[in-house]
């Protein structure tokens, strides 16, 4: 007993397996089992809840897929050491969809059919959710992403897909222009790849920047395939007081230098980014020293912040992470830090939304459902390192706090958490009057 | 490759996939690691290797053709014997693979947890492979046939072939099977799920072990079984192996690789080997994926370019087969006055280095990654939470692609071996040409089609390395 509840043994490779986070559990289940530990496990299965993780092991989604799978197992880990769900231990199920929605389908449909899984969860690339979910929808697997697209809170997915981990694109970017048109200026330059990805920044950012009194004076459209980027820095106007810039793909980091070499060391305006251009990317890089002094998005904070929460730096240790966001075994191999709570958060969600359903099994599902768009506030905990949150039921997405951070010294320190409110925008669909 | 990666199709599909995308094409390991290349002065290196190359070929030009034919016919002889342990060897193949198959049925379904699609295309399609280059002829001894045979032959089966391999059919059978291994590698959708390639295992363990029985084991795995054919070539750029004779010696590396006669179908095999390297390489380019129509900044997945990618394989081998065959023919002209194909089989031996070249190149960073996963499945074998190897937690890492020091000592290391690949080749036509056409002017001439194409695929494969790529 005292072996399985102990949380401390981080020290070697078999605390991390999800095999071990089972075995762990044998003597869990006993625990849960003695009468009075938990109210909700009257006459049940004592056999583990097979939850399905569709991970993008391999395609181009895999160096996120490693540290989404970390998390995982380590959230697995802790969840089981703590007595599983429901007194029942929690079996991870991985299946790989290659990054590829067709395969995400098929994917979906053997966790549910040849394993027998309860849910599927952890879904990443957003082409893959979309092509993923509609099966999901049909076979009534409750199917919970982690994708930060406003695929589920646009209405286009169906009542058993959920997004209760991570917060949206739209409400980060909205949650983005009160603090930089009252700090960094109200007239922005954006500039952005030349696609849909593209597109939504430059649609959701332009008008939270119009609602808060500010202008987008320029828009700068770069082709995706573009590898050179000097001939359209001529385009930014002289009076712009923030450039806002959305780059990704293998010509950010010359896009970054190419900027730098424009501006020289002359006066530039404030320069403004989303993590997701560098995301794994250590800011040290040489010819990314002109990122000094500009500003980013995070998720969460990459490098911990001085008042960082007991959780945040419990997460960061469950999860093997150091304080500048690097795995505990090699300080050069950065985390996909802004993104992956996703993973930890929405298996919290899962434990509690089954644990307040009562969940038995698949002919549950439906309550599980239930019992998840009845959630509202989540408190900053160690379920919630990322911080509080407020979940909509109806649109069945998550709103939580986002994170402005300055480069400063080649490390990102945090300026600014935004509120939660600051993110929010009027509900686009109702799921819960969708039937089941 | 697997481990490691649909046309836009009508607009608002794809432009709704990507409305919801937030996941930009950033996310792969690949693309971070080519964001650093792009920030590397690669264009000196591009030029000077291409260069190098083409020096090369100069050079040999110079020196008489007798010396290397000289330093290609030195060699030791050594110890013969020991093929009575092949059945032995053999068998430990046969349980190896029958032990990953169980693996991939039954096992993890985490390709890079489950042994079998880490075994097959980490530890096997590359590392094993490329290691025939470098000791000889491996699978001779570890091919999960021979064992098998040898017991069903001392129980009286198939002792003696049904029916003869047709001769006309040269190497094509085997051709057809590598076709089958690169199409189920670069087009497939799950060629890393463990059940999937457990059932594709068994299979070419079956086909290949009845056509043993049918037309003798000698004779299919000569000509019809792709990866003895595959290994086989490689093997012969060992400096330890059998020579012409038969003999067991030890050469110069390559020396052994344009002797005896080059089967039919030699230069269509070893063409598909290499156009099959350099599409897997090609396919993931901004430039290929301009050409099929996709964004490269948003790979739609694998299921939107399944005929895209087909037809780019095969697209890859006869645009190839025609620029080398072209080549070949031109090059007898300007020896002989008459254009002719007759020694593009022979010569065709010389492309080994090169596809051997894109093989390492290419698999280099899967090499270095999934090589890691392989070790942790080492040391725990079972998955039951142990770590015989004493490895830690979380011991996998990608920060070598994140940083540019290393990077560039990977991307150098990578240009070194296709520079290596192609001057290695260049050596070797030389010598085969001599053979073919003798020495003088004429003959000196006869070899500069080949030889340019190979300093033009030279910088190809060195383009290959530094350009943009998004899938």
């Amino acid at each position: 007993m005292s072996k399985t509840t102990a949380p401390e043994p981080r020290t070697t490779r078999a605390t991390l397996t999800r095999r071990t986070a089972l075995k762990g559990l044998a003597g869990g289940a006993a625990l849960a089992a003695a009468p009075g530990w938990v109210p909700y496990i009257e006459a049940q299965s004592s056999a583990p809840l097979k939850l399905g993780f569709q991970v993008h092991r391999t395609g181009i989604g895999a160096a996120y897929g490693r540290w989404y799978d970390r998390v995982t197992t380590a959230a697995a880990a802790l969840i089981n050491e703590g007595g599983g769900i429901g007194g029942r231990p929690v079996e991870i199920v991985t299946e790989d969809d290659g990054t590829d929605p067709k395969r995400g389908a098929e994917v979906v449909e053997k966790l549910a059919t040849q394993h027998g899984c309860d849910l599927a969860f952890g879904t990443l690339f957003s082409h893959v959710v979309m092509g993923s979910a509609p099966r999901a929808g049909e076979l009534k697997l409750p199917y919970f992403v982690v994708s930060e697209g406003h695929h589920v809170a646009s209405g286009r997915l169906n009542r058993y897909t959920l997004q209760p981990g991570i917060t949206d694109v739209k409400s980060q970017v909205r949650a983005m222009a009160p603090w930089v048109t009252q700090n960094l200026g109200k007239k922005v330059t954006m500039i952005f790849p030349d696609y849909a990805f593209g597109h939504d920044h430059r649609d959701f950012f332009s008008e939270a920047v119009a609602a808060q009194g500010g202008e987008v004076i320029e828009k700068i459209a770069i082709p995706p395939t573009e590898s050179s980027f000097t001939k359209y820095f001529p385009r930014i106007p002289r009076g712009t007081d923030v450039l806002y810039h959305v780059m990704v793909g293998p010509g950010v980091l010359t896009f970054v230098k190419e900027l730098g070499e424009f501006y020289g060391t002359g006066a530039r305006p404030a320069i403004f980014g989303f993590i997701d251009s560098l995301e794994a990317v250590d800011i040290a890089t040489p010819g990314l020293d002109f990122l000094e002094g500009t500003y980013f998005w995070e998720g969460m904070p990459r490098y911990a912040p001085p008042d960082a929460s007991e959780h945040e730096g419990f997460y960061r240790q469950r999860v093997g992470v150091d304080a500048n966001g690097a795995s505990m075994s090699d300080p050069k191999d950065i985390a996909t830090y802004a993104h992956m709570f996703g993973c930890w958060e929405t298996l919290h969600v899962i434990k509690a939304g089954m644990e307040a359903a009562g969940y038995q099994g698949p002919a549950d599902r439906a309550k599980l459902i239930e019992a998840v768009e009845a959630m509202t506030g989540m408190p900053e905990s160690r379920e919630h390192p990322q911080g509080d949150k407020v979940f909509n039921g109806r649109t069945h997405q998550v709103f939580g706090h986002q994170f402005i951070s300055r480069v400063e010294g080649a490390r990102l320190s945090v300026v600014h958490k935004t509120s939660i409110e600051d993110g929010m925008y009027p509900d686009e669909v109702d799921y819960t009057t969708q039937p089941f | 490759m697997p481990a490691m990666r649909r046309v836009a199709g009508d607009g608002k599909a794809a432009g709704w996939a990507a409305v919801a995308a937030l996941w930009p094409a950033a996310a792969s390991a690949h693309v971070a690691q080519r964001a650093l290349v792009l920030l590397l002065p690669t264009g000196h290196s591009i030029w000077g290797g291409t260069l190098a190359v083409a020096a090369t070929f100069g050079l040999l030009a110079l020196i008489p053709g007798r010396w290397l034919a000289r330093a290609a016919s030195a060699r030791i002889v050594l110890p013969q014997g020991g093929e009575g342990l092949r059945p032995v060897t053999s068998w430990l193949g046969f349980l190896a693979m029958a032990g990953l198959v169980a693996a991939g049925l039954w096992g993890t379904r985490d390709p890079l947890e489950n042994p079998l699609p880490l075994v097959v295309w980490t530890v096997f399609w590359v590392a094993f492979v490329i290691l025939h280059a470098v000791v000889g002829d491996l699978w001779h001894w570890l091919n999960p046939w021979s064992g098998p045979l040898a017991t069903l032959r001392r129980a009286g089966i198939g002792t003696r072939p049904v029916v003869a391999l047709p001769g006309w059919m040269g190497l094509w059978p085997a051709t057809a099977g590598l076709f089958a291994i690169y199409w189920f590698a670069l087009v497939d959708l799950a060629p890393d799920d463990p059940s999937r390639l457990a059932i594709a295992v068994a299979l070419w363990w079956a086909v290949h072990l009845g056509a043993m029985l049918v037309f003798g084991e000698d004779a299919w795995r000569g000509r019809g079984e792709a990866l003895s054919v595959l290994t086989g070539f490689l093997a012969r750029l060992a400096p330890v192996g059998r020579d012409a004779a038969g003999l067991r010696v030890l050469t110069l590396p390559g020396a052994r690789a344009a002797e005896g006669v080059a089967p039919p179908g030699t230069a269509p095999f070893l063409l598909l080997a290499l156009a099959g390297g350099s599409f897997d390489g090609l396919n993931e380019t901004f430039w290929w994926l301009a050409r099929i129509g996709i964004n490269p900044l948003d790979f739609p997945g694998r299921s939107a370019v399944v005929a895209e990618h087909t037809a780019g394989l095969i697209g890859a081998w006869l645009t190839l087969t025609a620029l080398y065959g072209g080549c070949v023919a031109l090059g007898a002209r300007l020896a002989t006055g008459r254009a002719s194909l007759a020694g593009a089989g022979q010569l065709a031996l010389s492309l080994a280095p090169i596809a051997l070249a894109y093989h390492l190149a290419h698999y280099l960073i899967v090499l270095l990654i999934n090589g890691q996963y392989v070790l942790v499945a080492l040391s725990d074998p079972l998955h039951r939470g142990a770590d015989l190897l004493g490895l830690g937690p979380h011991f996998v890492t990608t920060s070598f692609l994140n940083r540019i020091e290393t990077v560039g000592l990977i991307w150098n290391a990578q240009a070194a071996v296709i520079v290596g690949g192609h001057i290695w080749a260049v050596i070797l036509a030389h010598a085969i040409a001599t053979r073919l056409w003798g020495e003088g002017r004429a003959a000196a001439l006869s070899q500069v089609p080949l030889a340019g194409l190979m300093v033009l695929y030279t910088l190809f494969g060195l383009w290959l390395l530094a350009t943009p790529v998004g899938a």
